[in-house]
């Protein structure tokens, strides 16, 4: 099932990270699973190459941003469902479990995030970008922050628009609160 | 159905085409037309019946050029148009939206935040549509009575409203998509229904207002603006 995906599992406990590996790899085909202390530890280029993210509950909060443009490849693991990230919708793995149990979980989760990334087909910079602009940035200064040109922001905004058919900044501002890429106030 | 002529049954029109009850509305036009044609009803209620014909016509999308310019009789009858436009959506449109809206916040669970927001969102509207329609009748609906009246040696045209801001109809289309796709949670469908419809007749209405006062009234208005 995740033959050939590149996924990246990131935790502190890197035992942890090591037995998620070897079930993965076992259960799932996962070989080309690596595991990461932080997500720090992989670069820009790296980071945008990976299917799916593994993340820790802890290390979820902690670098929330890094994680919300990728959003759509995350799914968090930890003990018990954390009340801080329950609004965030995130696809949750409960660790406190068998071995049985924990494929059932996975196989789920993987079943779960497939349908999601179809359901609206943004890509990790296109969430990126549309996370800016409901922060209220203009094109040139999200062009700026993302070391991207002014055209290439503006032929992202177009495809954002054509795939989820709004077109105004409200719009955006609100597509991007109700689906938890920025906090609602 | 092809354009609307003035030969054609009034009722026959708005059955076909019921969007248009709203505009007969504006034009003070009330039920029980019988079998008359539109020149009947507009003589009748002492309408211009060219000017009844191209808004009706804009308003199902069927362009309907008038050859010249409105003449001033007509840019006066328009505005008044608009105005009961203005009021209806101030009156009936706004409130119904709102209503609405209350009722459904008011059925979901309190911790329903998509609900909230789409209620936030409408109040960003809302805003917006009030200062426009604000803008309207104290500046802008002035300006063109002391034009027709060839009283303008004083005044200045205003300032254009057309703001760098997204266009309302823009706005309301996106609040309505939103509502269909992202809505989570548990939430009163029959209400959804009744906001979606309200959002949609607000939406249609704003676009319709605009397209009139691009088509018919700014055309009329820079013609009397050379004029004098």
């Amino acid at each position: 099932m995740l033959k050939n995906k590149n996924i990246a599992i990131i935790t502190a406990q890197h035992l942890e990270g090591r037995g998620l590996r070897s079930l993965l790899c076992e259960q799932f085909e996962a070989d080309a699973a690596c595991v990461f202390a932080t997500p720090y530890d992989l670069s820009e280029n790296e980071s945008n190459n990976y299917d799916l993210f593994f993340v820790s509950s802890d290390l979820f909060i902690l670098h929330y941003d890094y994680f919300l443009p990728r959003k759509n490849k995350v799914i968090v693991f930890g003990n018990t469902l954390s009340s801080d990230y329950q609004h965030a919708i995130q696809p949750f793995l409960n660790i406190h479990a068998t071995e049985e149990e924990l494929a059932e979980q996975i196989n789920a989760l993987l079943k779960a995030a497939i349908h999601h990334e179809n359901s609206d087909g943004l890509t990790a910079r296109e969430t990126e970008v549309i996370t800016l602009v409901a922060k209220g940035l203009l094109n040139k200064e999200i062009a700026d922050s993302l070391g991207i040109s002014l055209h290439t922001v503006i032929s992202h905004r177009k495809n954002i628009a054509s795939k989820l058919g709004i077109k105004t900044v409200s719009g955006f501002t609100m597509y991007a609160a109700m689906n938890g890429l920025i906090a609602i106030n | 159905m092809s354009l609307i002529l003035s030969d054609m049954k009034l009722s026959e029109v708005i059955l076909h085409h019921y969007v248009l009850m709203p505009v007969i509305r504006r034009f003070d036009i009330k039920l029980g037309f019988g079998e008359k044609t539109i020149r009947q009803v507009c003589e009748e209620h002492q309408l211009d019946t060219e000017l009844f014909l191209a808004v009706l016509n804009l308003y199902i999308n069927h362009s309907y050029a008038i050859e010249r310019p409105l003449t001033a009789t007509q840019v006066s009858a328009t505005v008044d148009y608009l105005k009961k436009t203005n009021a209806l959506m101030l009156q009936s449109q706004l409130p119904n939206v709102e209503r609405h809206l209350q009722a459904l916040m008011g059925n979901s669970f309190a911790h329903n935040k998509t609900i909230g927001l789409i209620h936030n969102f409408f109040a960003e509207i809302k805003k917006e549509l009030l200062s426009a329609i604000e803008h309207d009748n104290a500046v802008r609906f002035p300006y063109i009575n002391q034009l027709i009246c060839k009283e303008n040696t004083l005044i200045d045209s205003p300032a254009e409203t057309q703001l760098a801001q997204d266009p309302m109809d823009e706005k309301i289309f996106d609040l309505r998509s939103i509502l269909m796709k992202y809505l989570t949670g548990e939430a009163d469908q029959n209400l959804c229904y009744a906001v979606f419809f309200a959002l949609y007749t607000l939406e249609n209405d704003i676009r319709q207002y605009n397209k009139v006062c691009d088509e018919l009234l700014n055309p009329a208005v820079a013609h009397l603006e050379k004029s004098c």
